[in-house]
């Protein structure tokens, strides 16, 4: 009872305090449309294909299929080199290129290509799977042309449809796609993708720093000592001023979601999941506040050492940068951050449309790292500080 | 002293505090008090007696002990040593049934400058229980007592005056009806008149039945408002009386000289250490020359030979006469204001 007092009593102060809102709402906002509208073509719908190279492995079985290899491996801009199924099929399904193409020499002679796309992006993977067909049909063209000249050379009284048949050239080979990786569905990653989800988990994560400015001005105002000579017990006023962090984390991911949804066209499937994994991402980051409040000793360090620690871990969490873009050892590192489970558990319910049953292994990760950051926290809180005057 | 003691003291109006008899029971009852701050011993054991009714002074120079005292009888900290006993009943961090009968003002403001008056003290009020209707209604009178019911809905607490903003303060520890208050140094800052409307305040509630323990470094203040003053240095009571009492006791002739700033650099350069049996004391912003002697002709006789020896042409001269400050001075060797 009292500690909703406090919560209400916190959530006025925060209401009236735009600083707050500012860093809390507005600025994930500003982020995340400002990115998405920016970068929209480097992610999916894009059309420049990056200008860095592209790495596509091939793998080639058989006589034909290495002719055909060595077509294919004219189109520029990809870096393509020969690898083996399972090692290019496991690199796709981590997300680390963007597809893989195999060709193989049937029974019937005929060279049958699939083409093993990356579903995280789709729409990348798929500029290349087009050149791959180009490339084909290309090549059928000119193989046409060379049997259509020496047909009509041997034979000048054919007719046209006649020196079709029989310069005996079978159709383009058709190239047939394959979605590897689980969960496989159609949604076109997009830049709103990356940065709506990535801009809310760092964000969220941010509130440490309000929650430290909370605590702090608490005990920096004397209200604290208030507080404390009165009847109200201490976990009462814990509760009460940890309370008002829950639910802006929830009313950030809210907006922010919406924002993209109404806006930029973010399609949020499975909602339950999209809840449960902010209720597990908010309770991190609350507790995630309470320890870097209980380790500092003035508002001053507590809010620069949130920052820091907020921008850095969901730098490397993968929250502003895709983490496939990221060098493996990075995408290691990034497990080490709540912001990074945050944000794979995120993206794999709007880009793989997983439940909650699939998300549920990063929920109890993020709670873990919660665990860990409230033990911390509540042993160290001091509720009035011994030693410093 | 200052301007604003100055204009209270103009203020002859008030009525002498008297000590109360012996008979009555012991509100607050500290014995063997002692407090440690990692090695550091800041209280070196207090015994003391407060009872019903008492409105007690508690006096001491900067760093003194005041307000760590304050603290642990409130509960807020624990003590190395010793106990405290309130209504009978032991005080600690977790005792909130006491806690319930006491209040603290402390020495820094305690109010949300974000919230209007009436918020912050619905807020505090609920802290101690209090809701609904009779919340509200308490909210109002304890804003009438302290004279601020203009003021319940704006501005925002942060934006009254600094008299306004400190019996906000107050106000909001009289919203359970504490039968204890403890006000640490309540009237810092506040211009003479709210000083007044603060003091007749507080009065009132003493005599309504509130008892009360007022820290302050103003002298003055303490000599208008208590019945009994305890005067603290370095973690100890080193003397407790009524005010009539201290002053037979220890009450010392004052007579203050003040000079032309280059007298007084021309003394100081002679005289780096100008204490000697009769106190004598150079205060250099104001250029005071202050001599504190038991006998008035000590006094004198010692201003006299510096006006002579420097030949110096004084500005002003006044005598002053024995007063707690004087006490204070001859107890602890400290001035109280420095
Ligand atoms: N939390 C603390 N940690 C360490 N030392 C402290 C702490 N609180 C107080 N002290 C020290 O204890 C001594 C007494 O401080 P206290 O605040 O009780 O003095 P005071 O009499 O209230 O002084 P003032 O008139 O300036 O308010 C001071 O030397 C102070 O530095
Ligand atoms: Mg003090």
């Amino acid at each position: 009872m009292r500690a909703l007092r406090i919560f209400w009593k916190d959530t006025l102060i925060m209401l009236r305090d735009r600083g707050t809102i500012i860093n809390l709402f507005v600025l994930p906002l500003m982020f995340s449309s400002v990115l998405t509208l920016a970068l929209g073509g480097v992610f999916g719908g894009g059309n420049d294909g990056g200008s860095s190279t592209i790495h596509i492995p091939i793998i080639a079985n058989g006589e034909k299929s290495r002719m055909v290899m060595e077509t294919i491996k004219q189109v520029e801009g990809v870096d393509w080199s020969e690898s083996t199924l399972a090692e290019a099929k496991q690199k796709v399904e981590d997300g680390e290129i963007l597809g893989a193409i195999s060709l193989e020499d049937n029974p019937e002679g005929q060279v049958e290509a699939v083409y093993y796309a990356n579903p995280a992006q789709l729409a990348n993977s798929r500029l290349v799977y087009g050149q791959i067909q180009a490339a084909f049909s290309a090549m059928n063209d000119e193989q046409k042309n060379a049997a259509m000249t020496a047909t009509i050379q041997s034979q000048p009284d054919l007719n046209l449809d006649d020196i079709y048949s029989q310069a005996g050239v079978g159709e383009a080979i058709g190239v047939q796609e394959e979605v590897v990786g689980g969960g496989a569905n159609d949604v076109e990653p997009s830049s709103a993708q990356q940065y709506f989800p990535g801009f809310t988990v760092s964000f969220v994560f941010f509130i440490a720093a309000t929650i430290a400015q909370y605590v702090f001005m608490e005990k920096d105002i004397g209200t604290m000592k208030r507080l404390l000579t009165s009847p109200t017990k201490s976990y009462a006023i814990m509760l009460g001023k940890l309370l008002p962090h829950f639910v802006v984390g929830f009313i950030q991911v809210l907006v922010i979601f919406s924002t993209g949804f109404f806006l930029f066209g973010l399609r949020l499937p499975n909602f339950g999941s999209i809840l449960l994994v902010t209720a597990a991402t908010v309770t991190a980051a609350v507790g995630f506040g309470l320890m870097i409040t209980s380790l500092s000793k003035t508002q001053a360090q507590a809010s620069g050492v949130a920052t820091l620690f907020t921008f850095t871990l969901a730098t490397v969490g993968g929250c502003y940068v895709p983490l496939f873009m990221m060098p493996s050892f990075m995408q290691t590192l990034a497990k080490a951050t709540p912001q990074g489970w945050a944000m794979t558990a995120y993206q794999d319910i709007l880009l793989k449309g997983y439940g909650i049953l699939d998300v549920l292994p990063l929920i109890g990760v993020l709670l873990g790292f919660g665990l860990v950051f409230y033990l911390i926290g509540l042993i160290r809180f001091q509720f009035v500080s011994e030693g410093a005057h | 002293m200052s301007t604003a003691v100055h204009d209270l003291m103009d203020n002859e109006t008030r009525i002498k505090p008297e000590a109360l008899p012996e008979d009555r029971p012991a509100v607050l009852q500290l014995r063997g008090l002692r407090k440690k701050f990692g090695g550091h011993s800041v209280i070196n054991g207090i015994d003391l007696d407060v009872r019903e009714g008492e409105f007690f002074g508690l006096l001491g120079p900067n760093g003194a002990g005041k307000t760590t005292t304050i603290s642990i009888v409130s509960g807020l900290l624990e003590p190395s040593e010793g106990s405290v006993d309130i209504f009978g009943d032991k005080m600690s961090r977790h005792n909130s049934k006491l806690k319930k009968k006491i209040a603290v003002v402390q020495q820094d403001l305690s109010i949300y400058p974000q919230l209007t008056c009436m918020e912050n003290l619905l807020f505090f009020g609920g802290m101690y229980g209090l809701g609904g209707r009779k919340l509200k209604a308490k909210a109002m009178e304890a804003l009438e007592i302290v004279g601020l019911s203009d003021r319940a809905n704006k501005p925002r607490a942060g934006k009254l005056s600094g008299g306004q903003k400190r019996r906000l303060n107050i106000a909001a520890a009289l919203m359970h009806d504490p039968k204890l208050l403890i006000l640490d140094e309540p009237t810092v800052g506040v211009d003479p008149q709210s000083r007044n409307y603060i003091f007749e305040t507080l009065q009132k509630l003493n005599r309504d039945g509130m008892t009360l323990i007022y820290t302050s470094h103003y002298m003055e203040e303490v000599e208008q408002l208590c019945g009994r003053v305890g005067i603290m240095d370095h973690g100890e009571i080193i003397e407790c009386n009524p005010v009539p009492t201290l002053l037979d006791q220890h009450g010392q002739a004052v007579v203050r000289l003040k000079i032309q700033a280059a007298d007084a650099a021309r003394i100081l350069e002679a005289e780096p250490e100008l204490s000697d049996s009769v106190s004598l004391a150079l205060d250099t912003e104001a250029n005071l020359v202050t001599c504190v002697a038991p006998k008035l002709v000590q006094a004198l006789n010692r201003i006299n030979r510096l006006i002579g020896d420097y030949r110096i042409e004084p500005v002003n001269c006044e005598v002053l006469p024995p007063s707690l400050e004087t006490v204070f001075l001859k107890l602890t060797g400290k001035s109280l204001r420095d």
